[in-house]
């Protein structure tokens, strides 16, 4: 290795569309086992650039400037495909986002990490290389690493397959790793690890690193320096604590406000990202809607903390689940509460099996107890598998408990009717994760709101709708439109619209704003915060974001292997966690203050 | 439809390679130019054909192709050209109503299989399962000894025949797109089956049934002409293009070009639908996973 001269020098880079240029001559260097993060909303092209420095640009896309890397002569814009693919799992490797899609399905894990060494022929033998493969795959702390090697990728857990991939990627030890969104399909929990091994991994080995995320949070966790992306430039390059804590350009610092779901304005709304300082408007591209600035919602409330007091009598007690103890009754409400669940079990029949062994039971919640009050906005927290999808899905009745009873004002879901639950279906609304699956794409905007509405004639329907979108801060005139012209975070508002126009008394959100750029979430959840508050809505937000529900919720329930383990008020939960889980949970989603300490140490 | 991915807002960033033209181009245009010539000698030979297709003519028996008579004339001394225009439309004709029938019969029954996963779907796909295991022809066959023989009794075998594609393709297609949040929603709001399946579900799998049908009717075209060539299709005098090949087959030796013209003209309609149908389905299917 030459000294002092950077492990990847990226110069003038610039990547064009026949339409349109979409990198904007950006230029960074990193030096030699350096570790840094490159941040930026979708669009921004961060993973453009990474796709140019592996040559992996598909072909419809040309790129100018040079991109090179220590101790290779050929610029790697214009090598040929023979000279990248030398160099590609092995002197730089990657790592993709979903490695479930980026490892092969039919091949053992073992022989994959093997295979990159034969192709380089980095080891001798195939021997060898399984020996090889065998170690590799420890160090990234897979358990019993020999029998994970014989293993399938299905076999494994999506974190244990995002070991396999690192294992796969540092098998030659390459000088340059480029990691895009690695943890993004990954439990917050489990995330924390995978990001810790590849820190250890990269420092150990003298690696540099490049990591591409949109979370600012991952960036904190494992870089020393950080690159802000925002429409195909460069806008901010500093050491990770000092962008923290004193961003200089103004997108890093509206981003850094965004991200933080602790600190609010003095109206207790959340810092958006409406951006007339930068000159540069995002550019409307042929059938896509213009972005429109922040929500003029309805702001008549005052939704300041005074507003607390005046909500029924919180907080609920603060409880946990003892390991063997009885189950309990969380949130227990005197009166009547809006939601009451008890004993809730849902088992599903997995299928599969042996081909004539009866199918498994999966227990998808078991036993659950607790009650909702009306006007209390209740979060579920969990991780994927964990039951609040199910549980979700059974408060809105479109799934039907193998146990227990729930009664959702009123009306008892389980066992129920179509019939019976009519009044009940426009008395309880839910939106849903995906802005792009929960729009039906063949619809009007006009049609897919009006949906939810019974007996109502076209003109009023109309009227309502129009009513209903000026209230998400839609003008009338997206009504006749279809939604793939709108963006993301205008599609949740849509869903939120059609949500709310049948005035439901409780609204569930599934991961809400999940599916969401950092700067739209806010805008979003201070919609949602607005009209919860102007409706009297009971919420019931379930998502895996702790951070997300400490900001709309004043009571949380988490939610572990079909069991609430612990439940509280959101602020006691955050800061005193009863349950080992919690406590997991909670130190792996830091606040935006904790993570700058982190740095700082 | 129009590219429409530009916006789609995954956590990974812009993917450019969805951007670019339609797909399907060249081939979805072959099949239409195809087709296109069929449809243009069905139209004309509506109210004109060179000669009449239908009569018997002695003093003109078994003309090789010449300046009068195009591509000859056959044994009954009638006009080949002419009985090719004029079979063009008992072609199409078969191919609507067989296509038709099949998707009425099979859509509905697809999308209703695709919305009740469990035991309905079971049993209903069971007995689909039994029915596309059992040839259109052969029901075409059965259905002429028992009814007669006959265009009706032809187009209406065929597009029973064909359903169970149908359905299998509705179903698939419900199956996916039943798991969208969009019909969550609906369900939510608390939306009849019927309403989820005629507004949601079937403009939605619309994309896929098109190209089925094509490919359909491409087959319905073919049987067709093989049930005329069996005897068990349009009956004489109407010209038939299966039925122009049967009659050629006992001048094999003495006028081998009779065998060839309704040939080309039963390969041209049906390489026509088909190659319309996987231009659609390009054009439909990149789409189909993308953007759902």
């Amino acid at each position: 290795m030459t000294t002092n001269a950077p492990t990847l020098s990226v110069t003038d880079l610039r990547v064009g569309s026949p339409f349109d240029e979409l990198l904007h001559g950006i230029s960074f260097d990193i030096a030699v086992g350096e570790r840094v993060g490159l941040i930026g909303e979708s669009g921004s092209g961060k993973s453009l650039t990474a796709t140019s420095v592996m040559g992996l640009l598909p072909e419809t896309l040309a790129a100018t400037g040079t991109i090179r890397l220590n101790g290779v002569d050929a610029d790697l814009l214009t090598a040929g495909e023979r000279r990248l693919n030398s160099l590609r799992g092995n002197t730089m490797a990657m790592v993709f986002q979903e490695p479930m899609t980026a490892l092969n399905p039919l091949m053992r894990v073992g022989a994959q990490v093997a295979e990159i060494m034969m192709v380089h022929r980095t080891e001798r033998g195939r021997r060898q290389a399984r020996e090889r493969a065998v170690e590799l795959l420890a160090q990234v702390k897979l358990p019993n690493p020999a029998e994970a090697a014989l293993a399938f990728p299905h076999q494994l857990s999506g974190g244990q397959r995002q070991r396999v991939m690192l294992a796969m990627a540092m098998a030659n030890d390459p000088q340059l790793l480029l990691c895009d969104e690695p943890t993004t399909a990954l439990d917050v929990t489990v995330q924390a690890e995978v990001l810790k091994l590849i820190g250890n991994l990269v420092t150990d080995r003298g690696t540099a690193l490049l990591l591409i995320t949109h979370d600012i949070a991952v960036v904190a966790e494992v870089c020393q320096r950080v690159l802000v992306m925002y429409q195909g430039n460069i806008v901010e390059d500093g050491p990770v604590g000092r962008v923290l804590t004193a961003p200089q350009h103004p997108y890093t610092q509206k981003l850094i406000a965004a991200s933080d779901l602790s600190s609010v304005d003095e109206r207790g709304r959340l810092h958006t990202m409406s951006m007339p300082v930068i000159a540069k408007p995002v550019t409307a591209t042929p059938g896509t809607a213009r972005p429109r600035t922040t929500a003029s919602a309805p702001s008549h409330v005052q939704a300041d903390a005074a507003a607390a007091l005046l909500l029924p009598p919180y907080p609920a007690a603060h409880q946990r689940l003892e390991p063997d103890g009885p189950p309990v009754i969380f949130n227990e409400v005197a009166g009547v509460p809006a939601i009451s669940v008890r004993d809730l079990s849902r088992q599903y029949r997995r299928r599969g099996g042996g081909l004539f062994a009866p199918a498994p039971i999966v227990h998808g919640l078991r036993e659950v107890s607790f009650d909702v009050a009306e006007g209390q906005r209740f979060g579920i927290v969990g991780e994927s598998g964990s039951g609040k999808s199910t549980l979700m899905r059974i408060l809105c009745a479109l799934d039907q408990p193998s146990g227990g009873t729930v009664d959702v004002l009123g009306q008892s879901i389980d066992g129920a009717s179509e019939r019976q639950l009519r009044d009940f279906r426009s008395q309880v609304q839910i939106v849903f994760q995906d802005p792009m699956g929960s729009l039906d794409p063949r619809m009007r905007v006009r049609d897919i709101v009006a949906e939810p509405l019974r007996n109502v004639g076209r003109a009023e329907a109309l009227a309502r709708v129009e009513a209903q979108l000026a209230a998400v801060g839609l003008d009338a005139d997206v009504m006749h439109r279809h939604p793939h012209q709108f963006s993301g975070g205008q599609r949740q508002r849509i869903s939120i619209a059609r949500a709310l126009i049948t005035r439901p008394r409780v609204l569930v959100a599934d991961e809400a704003v999940s599916a969401l750029d950092v700067s739209v979430r806010a805008q979003v959840l201070n919609l949602l915060a607005d009209l919860v508050d102007e409706y009297q809505l009971t919420l019931v937000f379930v998502s895996h974001d702790l951070g997300v529900i400490r900001h709309l919720c004043d009571t949380v329930a988490v939610i572990s292997d079909g069991r609430i383990v612990e439940c509280g008020p959101t602020a006691s939960v955050y800061d005193r966690p009863l349950h080992p889980y919690t406590r997991q949970l909670v130190s792996a989603t830091p606040s935006m203050d904790e993570l700058a300490r982190r740095v700082a140490n | 439809m129009t590219a429409i991915n530009a916006q789609i807002p995954a956590a990974t960033g812009p993917n450019p390679a969805r951007r670019g033209t339609k797909g399907g181009g060249a081939t979805l245009w072959a099949g239409l130019v195809l087709i296109g010539l069929v449809l243009l000698a069905a139209v004309v030979s509506l109210w004109w054909t060179p000669f009449d297709p239908e009569g018997v003519f002695s003093d003109s028996i078994l003309l090789p192709p010449g300046a009068q008579h195009l591509l000859g004339t056959d044994s009954f001394g009638r006009d080949v050209f002419s009985s090719i225009l004029r079979g063009a439309q008992i072609s199409l004709l078969v191919g609507t109503v067989a296509v038709g029938i099949a998707a009425l019969l099979g859509v509905p029954f697809g999308i209703v299989a695709g919305m009740n996963p469990g035991r309905l779907d079971q049993f209903m796909m069971r007995g689909n399962d039994i029915s596309l295991a059992f040839p259109a022809l052969l029901l075409a066959i059965i259905f002429g000894a028992i009814f007669g023989a006959g265009t009706v009794t032809a187009m209406v075998a065929l597009g029973i025949g064909t359903a169970p594609a149908f359905a299998l393709i509705a179903r698939s297609g419900t199956m996916q797109i039943m798991s969208r949040e969009y019909v969550q929603a609906a369900r939510a709001s608390g939306k009849s089956g019927l309403f989820i399946g005629v507004r949601h579900i079937l403009p939605n799998i619309s994309g896929m049934l098109i190209v089925q049908a094509s490919v359909s009717f491409g087959i319905a075209v073919l049987a067709e002409a093989a049930l005329s060539y069996l005897g068990l299709g349009t009956p004489p005098p109407t010209p038939s293009w299966g039925r122009m090949l049967q009659d050629a087959q006992g001048y094999l030796f003495i006028e081998p070009l009779l065998i060839v013209w309704p040939g080309i003209a039963i390969a041209i309609a049906v390489l026509g639908f088909n190659l319309l149908g996987d231009g659609l389905r390009d054009r439909f299917d990149p789409k189909m996973q993308v953007n759902r």
